[in-house]
């Protein structure tokens, strides 16, 4: 009866699947930068009123429900930006997990053939 | 004026860029590996057909175990790098935690966390006992 030998495979990285991974990170970093921008124009847009307040074009009423707005505005964002922050460190989590799975497994050749040296014959 | 944390954008699409390079890499040398453990197999078939000779079997077995060790390694510098750039993405994103501003009607001002007065101890003094000295009578 003959015994089939069995082959001597090395590990493989799933690349779509870390491509996938390095894809989320990177529109993560997009969508940070975005809700950054998004902060600063709101706080160049309060600043542009308040100081039309001082010249005297905007009433304190008008003003007050500015400052309203752009505190919730600002806190929305400052929301969502530690989320997305958290996101991106578990992202970077995952892909380094994925890689470290890589770790090379160790192979000893002779003139029987391949066979992993971790694993008892 | 107020300015909110404006994230480096090149620097993290150069992390991004390294993370698949050094993947691709790894996976490039993943297959380099199993290629060399397929050439090594049809060689051990052309020894056992007797097409050629034991010594020349060993000294493939001598190069193949050399070309493991070689690509083992780079496969580890490899995983180690991504390591690197992991935590280099994982700092660049934490430097963007917001920080947190007030609008009020006297414009836009950053609001930092105060830092906490540290209290001294108050030292405390140290009790000398006197002598008594006993009068000689």
């Amino acid at each position: 009866m003959k015994i089939k030998k069995e082959e001597v495979k090395t590990k493989k990285l799933n690349e779509s699947d870390l491509a996938s991974r390095i894809k989320e990170l990177h529109s993560l970093g997009e969508l940070l930068r975005v809700r950054q921008e998004e902060k600063q124009s709101i706080l160049d847009e309060y600043n542009s009123e308040s100081k039309r307040f001082f010249l005297g074009k905007l009433s304190e009423k008008t003003v007050k429900s500015s400052i309203k707005k752009t505190k919730e505005e600002i806190k929305r964002l400052d929301l969502e930006l530690k989320d997305i922050i958290n996101q991106s460190s578990k992202k970077t989590d995952e892909i380094n997990k994925l890689i470290l799975s890589q770790k090379p497994e160790k192979f000893k050749i002779n003139f029987s053939g391949a066979y992993h040296s971790s694993k008892k014959r | 004026m107020a300015k909110a944390k404006m994230m480096n954008e090149s620097e993290f699409a150069k992390l991004i860029k390294e993370f698949n390079a050094v993947g691709e890499l790894i996976r490039a040398r993943q297959e380099e590996k199993q290629s060399v453990i397929n050439a090594f197999e049809v060689e051990r078939g052309r020894y056992k057909a007797g097409k050629i000779s034991r010594k020349t079997l060993d000294s493939s077995i001598k190069k193949t175990n050399n070309e493991f060790i070689r690509l083992d390694k780079e496969i580890r510098k490899g995983i180690a790098r991504v390591n690197f750039l992991g935590t280099g993405a994982k700092q660049l994103a934490s430097k963007q935690a917001p920080i947190v501003f007030r609008a009020s009607s006297a414009g836009v001002t950053i609001l930092t966390k105060k830092k906490k007065s540290v209290k001294k101890k108050a030292v405390r003094k140290k009790i000398v006992k006197r002598k008594v000295v006993k009068k000689k009578k």
